[in-house]
């Protein structure tokens, strides 16, 4: 509150509104329920706290009780919760709502656990977070808010890792490795979120994928790329990164039929999904030379940031913009790494840093607007 | 449907699909073929890994044979053998799959309170240990009970 207060009084004094708009602002703002990130953040950090207890509880093997009692429990601390939020729902208390639901997706995933370790069964983890991923989609889908449904997808795409890795019967596509399947990860996300874009009210679902997706682009993209490139050793059989071509196709044509699209982002997005592939597939899969899957990568996010800033998305823009920076000083290391081991090497290498920092306060505004208006049709 | 309601069955879902999960192992317990096997430690330096055991079956019977990749696999109880696919003739098999030369069926864990875990784990090495399996017609096995010394182990303290 303290910044719109800030930002009234200067409006204020340069005459921008007047006293009577001031305090009509003040008034409304003020009436409104808080739905602030730091408060969902700070809830949703409680939320999962407790969870994590409770499942610490669990994992403490609570021996003074017998199995049926901690499932009866366990049931009827399910059923408090799920009242709880049905009743935070009614009374439109959005907030505590939002916490609920994600406290309650939690517990399921404990339930799960408890119910594991009751039986002692011994499956594999993607069992059961695939299990809580279907019986807790219906909840993802009463959310209104993004973390919930951040939590649920983070929860799924885990699970299909797992899956690519346990699974028996995905031995002969992924050859037991996690890697390829990080290869799929911005594809699904980006297919399930032109399906989400389809229907309105599902905003937070459609922007938990949208991020998801971009977070896991970047994310595998900059840490295999720089992990595995210049590797000598390459995999025998193409058949990991059928999935991820077929998947790309998908969400390209996806992207042409969703209608949400003109044709400048359409082209960029199909570009982003080309590159994305390239650079994951010659860097991690055919492990070619440093330089040229760095290129790739740099490639790669300039066209995810300009994506971005055409929507005026100007923090992430300027922060995917400023891993391209790393990306660059990363690979100065990788190329020079030698030099940074002698005094004029660490001076130089100082320098260098010191003046991509300059270069960017300098020209970041200028760049911003004039990636915002790249694609304007 | 108002929104009400369909918050109302969002939320049942879960609980619903939860009790069925339950209601299922109990009818394993329940319906499925009892039987017996004797347990041995998996590795004597890791037999306790966390808050639970982990062991190897003793199936009387060589499973594994090949050791490449991951395959699905059954040992039939009824006459001792191991195949990796299905035989019509065995009347109680187990369902599981190979991998690394180890047959897993989710059934090589024993959850346990943790203050009495190196006592177990002493008591498992040096005595006899056999668990009691509840087995349904579609070979998946579920642990009723840990034995030492043919007792159920919470007796054995």
């Amino acid at each position: 509150m303290f910044s719109i207060d800030k930002k009234i009084s200067e409006w204020v004094s340069k005459g921008i509104i007047n006293n009577t708009q001031a305090e009509a602002i003040t008034t409304y703002e003020n009436s409104k329920e808080s739905k602030s990130w730091a408060i969902y953040g700070v809830l949703g950090l409680g939320a999962i706290v407790i969870a994590i207890g409770i499942i610490s509880v669990i994992a403490a093997n609570w021996e003074l009780f017998p199995g049926y009692v901690k499932i009866i429990n366990n049931f009827l601390l399910l059923i408090a919760t799920a009242g709880a939020t049905y009743y935070a729902f009614i009374k439109n208390k959005e907030v505590v709502f939002e916490a609920l639901l994600l406290f309650f997706i939690l517990l399921c995933l404990a339930s799960i656990g408890l119910i594991s370790q009751v039986y002692h069964t011994g499956g594999h983890l993607y069992q059961a977070l695939l299990i809580w991923s279907v019986i807790t989609f219906s909840v993802m889908m009463s959310t209104r808010h993004f973390l919930v449904a951040f939590i649920w997808v983070i929860g799924f795409f885990a699970g299909l890792s797992f899956l690519a890795t346990e699974a028996t019967f995905m031995d002969s596509v992924f050859l037991k490795s996690t890697r390829p399947i990080v290869l799929c990860f911005p594809y699904i996300s980006a297919i399930l979120a032109l399906i989400f874009m389809k229907f309105p009210k599902y905003s937070a679902q459609k922007n938990a994928f949208w991020v998801y997706g971009l977070v896991s682009l970047v994310l595998g993209l900059f840490s295999f790329e720089v992990a595995y490139s210049g590797n000598l050793r390459s995999y025998g059989a193409l058949t990991p990164i059928v999935p991820g071509a077929v998947l790309g196709g998908v969400a390209i044509v996806a992207a042409y039929f969703s209608q949400f699209f003109k044709r400048n982002r359409l082209v960029l997005i199909s570009v982003i999904a080309v590159l994305y592939f390239i650079a994951f597939v010659s860097a991690f899969y055919f492990k070619v030379d440093k330089v040229i899957a760095a290129v790739l990568t740099i490639l790669t996010l300039l066209a995810l940031s300009l994506f971005l800033a055409s929507y005026g998305y100007r923090k992430t823009f300027q922060f995917i913009l400023s891993l391209v920076g790393i990306r660059f000083l990363v690979l100065y290391f990788q190329a020079f790494g030698g030099l940074a081991a002698t005094g004029i090497g660490l001076i130089g290498s100082g320098l260098l840093i010191i003046f991509m920092v300059y270069l960017w306060v300098k020209y970041k505004e200028r760049l911003t607007h004039l990636a915002e208006g790249a694609l304007n049709e | 449907m108002s929104k009400e309601n369909k918050l109302k069955m969002a939320l049942a879902i879960p609980i619903l699909c939860l009790l069925l999960l339950v209601g299922y192992k109990k009818y394993i317990l329940s319906y499925g073929h009892e039987v017996k096997l004797p347990i041995i430690g998996y590795d004597p330096r890791d037999l306790l890994s966390g808050q639970y055991l982990v062991y190897t079956i003793d199936y009387g019977v060589k499973v594994c044979s090949d050791k490449s990749g991951r395959k699905d696999a059954f040992v039939c109880l009824s006459n001792k053998t191991f195949a990796y696919n299905k035989s019509k003739n065995c009347k109680v098999f187990i369902k599981g799959e190979c991998y690394r030369g180890r047959f897993s069926a989710g059934i090589e864990k024993y959850f346990i309170p943790e203050k009495r875990a190196k006592k177990l784990e002493d008591l498992i090495r040096d005595k006899k240990a056999h668990i009691i399996l509840s087995v349904t017609k579609s070979g998946v096995a579920q642990i009723k009970e840990l034995l030492i010394d043919n007792k159920p182990w919470s007796e054995s303290f």
